[in-house]
């Protein structure tokens, strides 16, 4: 009878491509034959899980460290979300995480040399937030052709937006600290606070408590802005939304970004409370865009507050000039962007097949569909209506091309 | 449009058009050397008997008209590595043994999106999977000492705690 092990080498090795990193240390333990040949191939597909439990990102870049040439046969990355959740249920904390001193000579050498925005370079060795090994990673591997940034959740621990709350995320993020460091930024309850830092009596303490008063809350939040910007340092404002991502398409001082010049596919379902309300995203959305060899891009919820004009200008000193010649495949699902960003896409492209934009800009006057629909087809001689849709937060739709919003609907799996 | 004939390693004669035949690299070389008139000799297939030379066939068949793969690993139409269309995944639906035969079969004929839809397929059903697992699935047995079980997971450095 015919068995798995009865293939040949060269085929077995071949199908062990075609699984994950992960997938492999579990080849490697199922018998002799599958370890030995797994030890001498490597997977082409990487899941990078950001902050889960058991750190496996951070655990992924050490070997890599030591000997980066497995990075090279990474073809697919896929970034899995696993913050610190305060609304879901058991353990969602991962601990701090050490670098010897050996690896963190190597990694400062790597972003040095490899142009890491610094704050990257202080995020990986503060050794909380994982996403920060992404920019990293991406340095290490030039044949890669398909980033799927999955549903971004950019903060550190996902909960809802209240200013009560801040003390149980202060909580969570000393739990993961070490021990040594922990008590740094403890805090007491609010009577004890209002009793040895405020210097009341009990009595006094309480009725403070009961009227709500918010210095308890005000101080807790320093403690919290205090630990995020010694551990987890953010881009120069401090502001709490940033994706390391997005710092490689800071400036075109290395262009394209290392690990990007190859890449032909780029999806990013970026969940809701990614909330790019400021710049963040501008950038890297344009930058996606002037990729050398792209040819789908699939972005959720991408925003843009600066015009996507400005965007071009900052990134290649002009719009005009700039093409994306290779893009064949765009999908656009709740964009932000308002119709003149949307038509200087459309201007940029000429090589699409295939267009989906699904606008939510919430200022009138709505997006205007057909004049975004008609400027796609007078840019793209390949398109036809059957092959465009364009739909407004009114619902106007434009073109008959199927659209399939559940690939953008799999959002907080959480 | 012109047919040819294969025979099976257990002697079964398969009319083929000739157009399908040619997704197999070997026989379309094969043809090229005789000078393309094989119209009364049948081509012998030895490693392949007539089960899975019929599957092999019908994939051919369905996948006639399909754009010739690139030559050059980097290009473009190079799919993502997950993706296997309907159609291939419901004609990989075959016990374990048939799709292994599959396998050999495209490797042997040279038609390499077969060979790849099959790799892909055992990939699937290796994902996800812990050691114990996968030796269930494909019925392996477990042959390292429990030393050499610990010395492997002390190297195993990707994967989770």
């Amino acid at each position: 009878m015919l068995n798995i092990t009865t293939l040949p080498i060269e085929i077995l090795s071949e199908i062990f491509c075609e699984t994950s990193s992960f997938d492999f240390e579990n080849i490697k333990r199922t018998c002799k034959l599958f370890h030995s040949i797994a030890q001498r191939c490597h997977p082409r597909i990487c899941i990078f899980k950001v902050d889960a439990a058991g750190h496996p990102a951070w655990r992924m870049i050490r070997p890599l460290l030591k000997e980066p040439k497995p990075a090279e046969h990474i073809r697919e990355i896929k970034v899995e979300w696993h913050r610190r959740n305060l609304t879901g249920h058991g353990a969602t904390g991962t601990e701090q995480w050490e670098w010897t001193p050996d690896e963190i000579t190597k990694i400062r050498t790597v972003s040095a040399t490899s142009k890491i925005y610094p704050h990257t370079t202080d995020a990986i060795l503060a050794g909380i937030n994982s996403e920060a090994l992404l920019p990293f990673l991406l340095c290490l591997t030039p044949n890669l052709e398909s980033l799927d940034l999955g549903a971004v959740q950019t903060r550190l621990v996902v909960y809802e937006d209240d200013y009560t709350t801040q003390g149980a995320v202060l909580k969570l993020l000393t739990d993961c600290l070490k021990e040594e460091t922990r008590k740094q930024y403890s805090v007491p309850n609010s009577v004890d606070y209002y009793r040895e830092i405020e210097g009341l009596d009990s009595e006094e303490a309480e009725s403070r408590v009961l009227e709500e008063d918010d210095s308890y809350l005000d101080y807790v939040c320093e403690r919290l802005n205090e630990l995020l910007e010694t551990h987890v340092p953010y881009n120069d404002d401090s502001t709490n939304e940033c994706l390391w991502f997005h710092k490689m398409f800071d400036s075109t001082n290395t262009w394209p970004p290392i690990g990007l010049g190859k890449l032909t596919h780029f999806s990013a379902i970026e969940s809701l409370s990614a909330e790019y309300g400021n710049s963040n995203g501008t950038y890297e959305n344009a930058g996606i865009f002037g990729l050398p060899r792209i040819q789908s891009i699939r972005m959720g919820n991408s925003a843009t507050s600066l015009p996507w004009e400005d965007a071009l200008i900052r990134l290649w000193g002009s719009a005009e000039s700039f093409k994306a010649t290779t893009l064949k495949r765009l999908e656009l699902y709740r964009s932000w962007q308002m119709t003149e960003d949307i038509l200087g896409i459309a201007k940029a492209t000429s090589g699409l097949e295939y267009v989906a934009v699904v606008t939510s800009y919430c200022r009138k006057p709505d997006v205007d569909v057909e004049l975004v629909g008609r400027t796609f087809l007078a840019n793209n001689p390949k398109l036809k209506r059957s092959s465009v849709y364009v739909r407004n937060r009114s619902g106007d739709v434009w073109g008959e091309a199927p659209f399939d919003e559940s690939k953008f609907e799999q959002v907080d799996a959480e | 449009m012109s047919t040819i004939k294969l025979l099976s390693s257990d002697n079964a004669e398969l009319a083929v058009d000739k157009e399908v035949a040619e997704r197999s690299i070997l026989i379309k070389n094969m043809l090229e050397d005789v000078g393309g008139d094989m119209s009364d000799q049948a081509i012998p297939i030895p490693n392949v008997n007539e089960a899975v030379l019929r599957k092999v066939i019908e994939w051919c068949e369905h996948h006639k008209s399909d754009p010739p793969p690139p030559a050059d690993e980097d290009s473009d139409s190079r799919k993502k590595s997950t993706d296997i269309e309907e159609w291939d995944q419901k004609f990989m639906q075959v016990d374990q043994e048939m799709l292994f035969e599959i396998i050999l079969a495209a490797n042997y004929l040279d038609i390499k999106p077969l060979l790849d839809v099959g790799c892909k397929t055992v990939a699937n059903m290796i994902k996800g999977k812990s050691p114990e697992e996968i030796r269930k699935t494909f019925n392996i047995q477990n042959d390292f000492t429990p030393e050499e079980e610990d010395q492997i997971r002390r190297e195993n450095e990707w994967a989770e705690e």
